[in-house]
């Protein structure tokens, strides 16, 4: 599904990273934003269609090294309830 | 005088002589007339100092009623003048419309007419100006929104404001009360206190008060429909990491049945669009009639897509597809 669409902010790092992979494998989607709802203390993924195959998505801490291609780099959103600034990666395929 | 002159002249009084402009409203009965509605301030000031008396002599009963009196016959004051203020307002706008128009018509009028190119040039002139004009005015005293809006909205502030001074007089004392069955504290509602009311509700019936409504309202509006567009949309359901590597899978498996489904080599392409057919079967979908690659490679990635777990909440779907997968040797 495009758009953009809640995704609970007392998610952890880990489970974060599946939930969006998920989407974006089944739907076939790419997320290209990522950030937090004051509101609702939920944080807010866009995702747009994609035509090429893309690896898991990968969130750490910002600073961490990780494998693949930055989408995003030091986006605060809510990881455990709790506003964290992030770096977001898609694996390699 | 010249024929253009005339033609403008014309078309200036014709909307006069066809009684436009007497038409909005028929002539008020006599009984309504401002002189018997109105509220001269020397009453106003006889009954204020009566209600002051009043109170210092504790005559609360009487106070009440002064209260209620100078109240009603305010409000009475306000709405025979703002029914009148309503027909104004229509006919001025209209007024103003119909002879820019006219003007303006008349103008393009003449400057096909005149033969000098410098009288020409000043007519053109003039016509951007007026126009120029009435939009600025439209845009500055009204902020572009019709008669019929502004109206609309002054009534409903007007309304709403009305019932709850008419509601306040009818249930506050003057003094706080008690409410003999339930015990609870009553406010007092003072003449000072209804007279902040009245005053609010004479603005409520002027221009500047209904464009300031219509923008909250507008931004009210705004708000509300994100929120309802929030909870419309549910957040997506969380996924383990297991159930993500399965999703990529499925996507890798699909994407090198895809490109074998559309291989030019029919050795590599049917067995591939065989096995897109078996798992459109397997999900109960009825594979596209012609056999062809991209409508079948099509029809699996809306059951993907409507198989996502993180938008049915549930693994079910999923779970179908990737057994048909799995019949298939391809995960």
């Amino acid at each position: 599904m495009t758009g953009t669409i809640p995704i609970a902010g007392n998610l952890d790092l880990a489970t974060l990273s599946a939930t969006i992979t998920q989407h974006e494998q089944w739907s076939k989607v790419q997320l290209t934003g990522l950030v937090a709802d004051n509101a609702s203390t939920n944080n807010l993924a866009t995702f747009d269609a994609r035509t090429t195959p893309i690896g898991g998505a990968a969130i750490v801490p910002t600073g961490t090294s990780s494998p693949g291609t930055a989408m995003t780099t030091n986006a605060t959103i809510y990881v455990s309830g709790v506003k964290t600034a992030v770096d977001v990666y898609h694996r390699p395929l | 005088m010249s024929s253009p002159l005339r033609f403008l002249i014309f078309l200036v009084f014709v909307p006069t002589l066809t009684g436009c402009f007497n038409s909005m409203a028929p002539t008020p009965p006599k009984i309504l007339a401002p002189a018997l509605t109105s509220y001269p301030a020397s009453d106003y000031r006889g009954d204020v100092n009566s209600y002051r008396i009043a109170i210092s002599a504790k005559d609360y009963t009487q106070a009440r009623i002064l209260r209620d009196q100078i109240v009603y016959r305010t409000l009475a004051d306000i709405e025979s003048t703002y029914g009148r203020f309503e027909v104004r307002l229509t006919t001025s706008r209209a007024t103003e419309s119909v002879l820019a128009d006219t003007a303006q018509l008349g103008i393009t009028a003449a400057t096909t007419v005149v033969g000098a190119s410098d009288v020409k040039d000043i007519l053109a002139a003039s016509l951007s100006g007026l126009q120029g004009t009435q939009l600025s005015i439209d845009k500055n005293f009204f902020r572009e929104k019709t008669t019929e809006s502004l109206i609309s909205q002054m009534r409903a502030d007007r309304k709403n404001l009305e019932a709850q001074i008419v509601s306040r007089l009818a249930n506050q004392d003057v003094i706080p009360t008690t409410d003999p069955t339930t015990k609870a504290n009553i406010a007092a509602y003072s003449l000072d206190a209804a007279w902040i009311d009245v005053t609010q509700y004479y603005y409520a019936g002027t221009v500047p008060s209904a464009l300031v409504s219509i923008a909250t309202a507008t931004g009210k509006n705004a708000s509300e429909a994100a929120t309802t567009l929030s909870k419309a949309v549910h957040a997506l359901t969380p996924a383990t990491g297991a159930q993500a590597k399965q999703g990529i899978d499925v996507s890798r498996a699909f994407e090198k049945l895809s490109g074998e489904a559309l291989s030019d080599n029919t050795t590599v392409s049917a067995p591939a669009i065989k096995s897109l057919q078996n798992i459109l079967k397997a999900i109960g979908i009825t594979p596209a009639t012609s056999g062809k690659a991209q409508e079948l490679i099509d029809q699996l990635t809306q059951a993907r897509a409507a198989a996502d777990p993180t938008i049915t909440g549930n693994q079910d779907k999923a779970n179908e597809i990737i057994k048909a997968f799995t019949a298939e040797k391809l995960l």
